[in-house]
Protein backbone atom coordinates (compact mmCIF):
# COMPACT_ATOMS: atom_id res chain seq x y z
CA UNK A 1 0.00 0.00 0.00
CA UNK A 2 1.32 3.35 -0.96
CA UNK A 3 0.03 6.65 0.25
CA UNK A 4 -0.39 9.37 -2.34
CA UNK A 5 -1.97 12.77 -1.91
CA UNK A 6 -4.28 11.91 -4.81
CA UNK A 7 -6.29 9.86 -2.30
CA UNK A 8 -6.81 12.91 -0.14
CA UNK A 9 -7.55 15.10 -3.15
CA UNK A 10 -10.29 12.78 -4.40
CA UNK A 11 -11.76 12.35 -0.93
CA UNK A 12 -11.69 16.13 -0.44
CA UNK A 13 -13.47 16.63 -3.78
CA UNK A 14 -16.03 14.03 -2.72
CA UNK A 15 -16.52 15.82 0.59
CA UNK A 16 -16.90 19.12 -1.20
CA UNK A 17 -19.55 17.58 -3.46
CA UNK A 18 -21.42 16.14 -0.49
CA UNK A 19 -21.27 19.51 1.26
CA UNK A 20 -22.44 21.29 -1.88
CA UNK A 21 -25.43 18.96 -2.13
CA UNK A 22 -26.06 18.75 1.60
CA UNK A 23 -25.83 22.43 2.50
CA UNK A 24 -29.04 23.48 0.70
CA UNK A 25 -30.87 20.53 2.25
CA UNK A 26 -29.60 21.44 5.71
CA UNK A 27 -30.41 25.08 5.04
CA UNK A 28 -33.96 24.27 4.07
CA UNK A 29 -34.40 22.14 7.19
CA UNK A 30 -33.09 24.95 9.37
CA UNK A 31 -34.61 27.97 7.69
CA UNK A 32 -37.74 26.94 5.80
CA UNK A 33 -41.15 27.40 7.41
CA UNK A 34 -42.75 24.19 8.57
CA UNK A 35 -45.88 22.92 6.89
CA UNK A 36 -47.64 19.61 6.92
CA UNK A 37 -50.81 17.93 5.79
CA UNK A 38 -52.87 18.59 2.73
CA UNK A 39 -51.37 17.72 -0.63
CA UNK A 40 -47.79 18.31 0.50
CA UNK A 41 -46.71 14.75 -0.21
CA UNK A 42 -48.13 14.72 -3.73
CA UNK A 43 -45.69 14.80 -6.65
CA UNK A 44 -47.34 17.99 -7.87
CA UNK A 45 -48.77 19.95 -5.03
CA UNK A 46 -50.89 22.20 -7.20
CA UNK A 47 -51.53 20.03 -10.22
CA UNK A 48 -53.69 17.14 -11.21
CA UNK A 49 -53.94 14.26 -8.75
CA UNK A 50 -51.83 11.49 -10.31
CA UNK A 51 -53.29 8.10 -11.15
CA UNK A 52 -51.66 4.82 -10.32
CA UNK A 53 -48.17 4.01 -9.21
CA UNK A 54 -45.25 6.25 -10.14
CA UNK A 55 -43.34 3.12 -11.13
CA UNK A 56 -44.03 2.87 -14.81
CA UNK A 57 -42.05 1.03 -17.44
CA UNK A 58 -40.72 3.32 -20.06
CA UNK A 59 -39.49 2.57 -23.54
CA UNK A 60 -36.50 0.27 -23.97
CA UNK A 61 -35.11 2.82 -26.41
CA UNK A 62 -33.81 4.98 -23.59
CA UNK A 63 -31.55 2.13 -22.56
CA UNK A 64 -29.58 2.38 -25.78
CA UNK A 65 -28.34 5.85 -24.99
CA UNK A 66 -26.89 4.59 -21.73
CA UNK A 67 -25.44 1.57 -23.50
CA UNK A 68 -23.83 3.63 -26.26
CA UNK A 69 -22.49 6.03 -23.65
CA UNK A 70 -20.92 3.12 -21.79
CA UNK A 71 -19.27 1.76 -24.94
CA UNK A 72 -17.79 5.13 -25.85
CA UNK A 73 -16.70 5.56 -22.24
CA UNK A 74 -14.68 2.35 -22.49
CA UNK A 75 -13.18 3.64 -25.73
CA UNK A 76 -12.03 6.77 -23.94
CA UNK A 77 -10.27 4.56 -21.41
CA UNK A 78 -7.96 3.31 -24.16
CA UNK A 79 -7.61 6.64 -25.90
CA UNK A 80 -6.18 8.36 -22.80
CA UNK A 81 -2.88 6.44 -22.62
CA UNK A 82 -2.53 6.45 -26.39
CA UNK A 83 -3.05 10.20 -26.50
CA UNK A 84 -0.37 10.68 -23.84
CA UNK A 85 2.14 8.48 -25.70
CA UNK A 86 1.20 9.86 -29.12
CA UNK A 87 3.48 12.90 -28.98
CA UNK A 88 6.50 10.64 -28.49
CA UNK A 89 6.23 9.35 -32.02
CA UNK A 90 7.09 10.89 -35.33
CA UNK A 91 5.59 9.81 -38.63
CA UNK A 92 2.34 8.62 -40.05
CA UNK A 93 2.10 5.10 -38.77
CA UNK A 94 0.74 6.09 -35.32
CA UNK A 95 -1.78 8.37 -36.96
CA UNK A 96 -2.97 5.43 -39.04
CA UNK A 97 -3.21 3.22 -35.97
CA UNK A 98 -5.32 5.74 -34.07
CA UNK A 99 -7.42 6.40 -37.15
CA UNK A 100 -8.24 2.71 -37.52
CA UNK A 101 -9.37 2.71 -33.90
CA UNK A 102 -11.52 5.77 -34.46
CA UNK A 103 -12.82 4.51 -37.81
CA UNK A 104 -14.55 1.53 -36.25
CA UNK A 105 -16.30 3.87 -33.83
CA UNK A 106 -17.07 6.31 -36.60
CA UNK A 107 -18.68 3.53 -38.59
CA UNK A 108 -20.73 2.76 -35.53
CA UNK A 109 -21.91 6.34 -35.29
CA UNK A 110 -22.81 6.34 -38.99
CA UNK A 111 -24.74 3.10 -38.60
CA UNK A 112 -26.70 4.41 -35.64
CA UNK A 113 -27.43 7.59 -37.52
CA UNK A 114 -28.84 5.60 -40.43
CA UNK A 115 -30.79 3.42 -38.05
CA UNK A 116 -32.40 6.48 -36.50
CA UNK A 117 -30.93 6.20 -33.04
CA UNK A 118 -30.08 9.87 -32.94
CA UNK A 119 -33.42 11.24 -34.09
CA UNK A 120 -35.62 12.37 -31.29
CA UNK A 121 -39.25 12.66 -32.30
CA UNK A 122 -41.55 14.98 -30.45
CA UNK A 123 -43.83 12.22 -29.34
CA UNK A 124 -42.34 9.11 -27.80
CA UNK A 125 -44.51 6.08 -27.54
CA UNK B 1 2.74 18.51 19.32
CA UNK B 2 4.54 15.89 17.29
CA UNK B 3 3.13 14.20 14.28
CA UNK B 4 5.39 11.18 14.35
CA UNK B 5 2.57 8.71 14.30
CA UNK B 6 1.22 10.25 11.12
CA UNK B 7 3.63 8.62 8.72
CA UNK B 8 2.82 7.84 5.13
CA UNK B 9 2.53 4.18 6.02
CA UNK B 10 0.00 4.87 8.76
CA UNK B 11 -1.95 7.13 6.41
CA UNK B 12 -2.02 4.37 3.79
CA UNK B 13 -3.28 1.92 6.40
CA UNK B 14 -5.97 4.33 7.57
CA UNK B 15 -7.08 4.84 3.97
CA UNK B 16 -7.10 1.08 3.47
CA UNK B 17 -9.44 0.69 6.44
CA UNK B 18 -11.64 3.49 5.08
CA UNK B 19 -11.90 1.89 1.63
CA UNK B 20 -12.39 -1.54 3.14
CA UNK B 21 -15.29 -0.23 5.22
CA UNK B 22 -16.75 1.47 2.13
CA UNK B 23 -16.63 -1.82 0.23
CA UNK B 24 -18.08 -3.82 3.11
CA UNK B 25 -20.84 -1.37 4.06
CA UNK B 26 -21.72 -0.85 0.40
CA UNK B 27 -21.90 -4.58 -0.19
CA UNK B 28 -24.15 -5.15 2.80
CA UNK B 29 -26.31 -2.23 1.71
CA UNK B 30 -26.58 -3.64 -1.81
CA UNK B 31 -27.70 -7.03 -0.52
CA UNK B 32 -29.92 -5.96 2.36
CA UNK B 33 -31.69 -2.89 0.97
CA UNK B 34 -35.37 -3.33 0.29
CA UNK B 35 -35.42 -0.76 -2.46
CA UNK B 36 -33.49 -1.60 -5.61
CA UNK B 37 -32.38 2.01 -5.97
CA UNK B 38 -30.92 1.97 -2.48
CA UNK B 39 -29.21 -1.33 -3.30
CA UNK B 40 -27.65 0.38 -6.28
CA UNK B 41 -26.40 3.19 -4.04
CA UNK B 42 -24.67 0.52 -1.98
CA UNK B 43 -23.13 -0.91 -5.13
CA UNK B 44 -21.83 2.54 -6.06
CA UNK B 45 -20.28 2.86 -2.62
CA UNK B 46 -18.54 -0.47 -3.12
CA UNK B 47 -17.23 0.65 -6.50
CA UNK B 48 -15.86 3.81 -4.88
CA UNK B 49 -14.05 1.70 -2.31
CA UNK B 50 -12.55 -0.53 -5.01
CA UNK B 51 -11.34 2.56 -6.82
CA UNK B 52 -9.64 3.66 -3.60
CA UNK B 53 -7.93 0.27 -3.40
CA UNK B 54 -6.54 0.82 -6.90
CA UNK B 55 -5.16 4.16 -5.73
CA UNK B 56 -3.40 2.44 -2.84
CA UNK B 57 -1.91 -0.03 -5.32
CA UNK B 58 -0.31 2.84 -7.24
CA UNK B 59 -2.65 2.57 -10.20
CA UNK B 60 -4.25 6.02 -10.30
CA UNK B 61 -5.29 5.68 -13.94
CA UNK B 62 -7.18 2.48 -13.27
CA UNK B 63 -8.71 4.11 -10.19
CA UNK B 64 -9.93 7.13 -12.14
CA UNK B 65 -11.24 4.92 -14.93
CA UNK B 66 -13.06 2.86 -12.31
CA UNK B 67 -14.76 6.07 -11.24
CA UNK B 68 -15.46 7.16 -14.82
CA UNK B 69 -16.77 3.86 -16.14
CA UNK B 70 -18.22 1.99 -13.19
CA UNK B 71 -19.43 4.81 -11.00
CA UNK B 72 -20.25 7.02 -13.98
CA UNK B 73 -21.62 4.78 -16.69
CA UNK B 74 -22.34 1.28 -15.42
CA UNK B 75 -24.38 2.55 -12.48
CA UNK B 76 -26.44 4.70 -14.86
CA UNK B 77 -26.97 1.62 -16.99
CA UNK B 78 -28.11 -0.39 -13.97
CA UNK B 79 -30.41 2.43 -12.95
CA UNK B 80 -31.95 2.37 -16.41
CA UNK B 81 -32.37 -1.38 -16.13
CA UNK B 82 -34.15 -0.97 -12.78
CA UNK B 83 -36.46 1.65 -14.21
CA UNK B 84 -37.16 -0.49 -17.27
CA UNK B 85 -37.99 -3.76 -15.61
CA UNK B 86 -39.55 -2.90 -12.30
CA UNK B 87 -43.25 -3.28 -12.08
CA UNK B 88 -45.25 -3.20 -8.89
CA UNK B 89 -43.81 -3.67 -5.44
CA UNK B 90 -43.16 -7.30 -4.76
CA UNK B 91 -43.65 -9.00 -1.44
CA UNK B 92 -40.83 -10.30 0.70
CA UNK B 93 -39.03 -13.29 -0.78
CA UNK B 94 -39.90 -16.71 0.56
CA UNK B 95 -37.67 -18.44 3.09
CA UNK B 96 -36.62 -21.19 0.68
CA UNK B 97 -35.52 -18.60 -1.83
CA UNK B 98 -33.45 -16.85 0.82
CA UNK B 99 -31.68 -20.08 1.76
CA UNK B 100 -30.95 -20.78 -1.89
CA UNK B 101 -29.58 -17.26 -2.30
CA UNK B 102 -27.25 -17.68 0.68
CA UNK B 103 -26.08 -21.02 -0.72
CA UNK B 104 -25.49 -19.51 -4.15
CA UNK B 105 -23.42 -16.74 -2.60
CA UNK B 106 -21.52 -19.08 -0.28
CA UNK B 107 -20.45 -21.56 -2.95
CA UNK B 108 -18.12 -19.24 -4.93
CA UNK B 109 -16.97 -17.55 -1.71
CA UNK B 110 -15.97 -20.90 -0.23
CA UNK B 111 -14.25 -21.94 -3.44
CA UNK B 112 -12.24 -18.73 -3.83
CA UNK B 113 -11.57 -18.53 -0.09
CA UNK B 114 -10.28 -22.12 -0.06
CA UNK B 115 -7.99 -21.38 -2.99
CA UNK B 116 -6.66 -18.29 -1.25
CA UNK B 117 -6.02 -20.21 1.96
CA UNK B 118 -4.18 -23.00 0.17
CA UNK B 119 -2.16 -20.75 -2.12
CA UNK B 120 -1.39 -17.66 -0.10
CA UNK B 121 -0.62 -14.66 -2.30
CA UNK B 122 3.03 -13.81 -2.42
CA UNK B 123 4.04 -10.48 -0.91
CA UNK B 124 4.60 -8.37 -3.97
CA UNK B 125 6.55 -5.61 -2.30
CA UNK B 126 5.82 -1.97 -2.79
CA UNK B 127 3.93 -1.44 -6.03
CA UNK B 128 5.51 0.83 -8.57
CA UNK B 129 3.41 3.18 -10.60
CA UNK B 130 3.46 2.54 -14.33
CA UNK B 131 3.16 5.80 -16.19
CA UNK B 132 0.31 6.47 -18.55
CA UNK B 133 2.85 7.12 -21.26
CA UNK B 134 4.34 3.64 -20.90
CA UNK B 135 0.86 2.14 -21.16
CA UNK B 136 0.11 4.12 -24.30
CA UNK B 137 3.49 3.21 -25.74
CA UNK B 138 2.67 -0.47 -25.37
CA UNK B 139 -0.79 0.00 -26.85
CA UNK B 140 0.72 1.66 -29.90
CA UNK B 141 3.53 -0.84 -30.44
CA UNK B 142 3.39 -4.34 -28.95
CA UNK B 143 -0.33 -4.51 -28.34
CA UNK B 144 -1.54 -2.56 -31.32
CA UNK B 145 -3.62 -5.48 -32.59
CA UNK B 146 -5.40 -5.74 -29.25
CA UNK B 147 -5.89 -1.98 -29.29
CA UNK B 148 -7.62 -2.09 -32.68
CA UNK B 149 -9.58 -5.19 -31.69
CA UNK B 150 -10.99 -3.37 -28.64
CA UNK B 151 -12.53 -0.74 -30.87
CA UNK B 152 -13.99 -3.43 -33.11
CA UNK B 153 -15.37 -5.42 -30.17
CA UNK B 154 -17.03 -2.33 -28.74
CA UNK B 155 -18.51 -1.50 -32.13
CA UNK B 156 -19.92 -5.02 -32.42
CA UNK B 157 -21.35 -4.76 -28.90
CA UNK B 158 -23.05 -1.44 -29.64
CA UNK B 159 -24.31 -2.50 -33.04
CA UNK B 160 -25.54 -5.82 -31.66
CA UNK B 161 -27.54 -4.09 -28.98
CA UNK B 162 -29.10 -1.74 -31.51
CA UNK B 163 -29.87 -4.54 -33.98
CA UNK B 164 -31.51 -6.65 -31.30
CA UNK B 165 -33.54 -4.12 -29.46
CA UNK B 166 -33.83 -0.72 -31.01
CA UNK B 167 -37.21 0.26 -32.32
CA UNK B 168 -37.44 3.19 -34.65
CA UNK B 169 -39.80 5.66 -33.13
CA UNK B 170 -42.34 7.12 -35.44
CA UNK B 171 -42.45 10.87 -35.41
CA UNK B 172 -45.85 12.36 -35.76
Amino acid sequence: MVFTWLNIAILAALGLGVAFAGAPLAGSVLLAPRASGGDLRMPYECGMPPHGSPWIRFGINYYFYALLFLAFDVDVLYLFPVAVAYTEHAGWIELVKVCIFLAALGLGVLYFWKKGVFTWPKKIS
Amino acid sequence: MTLDFLTADAAAKALFVLYFLAILVGGIMAVAAKSLVKAMLGLIKTLFGVSGMYLLMQAPFVALMQLLIYVGAVSVLIFFAIMLTRGEEEGRPAMGKKILAVLAAAAPAARVGGLLLRHAPMPAGTPVEISLQALGQLLLTDYVLAFEAISLVLFVAMAGAVVLGFERRLSK
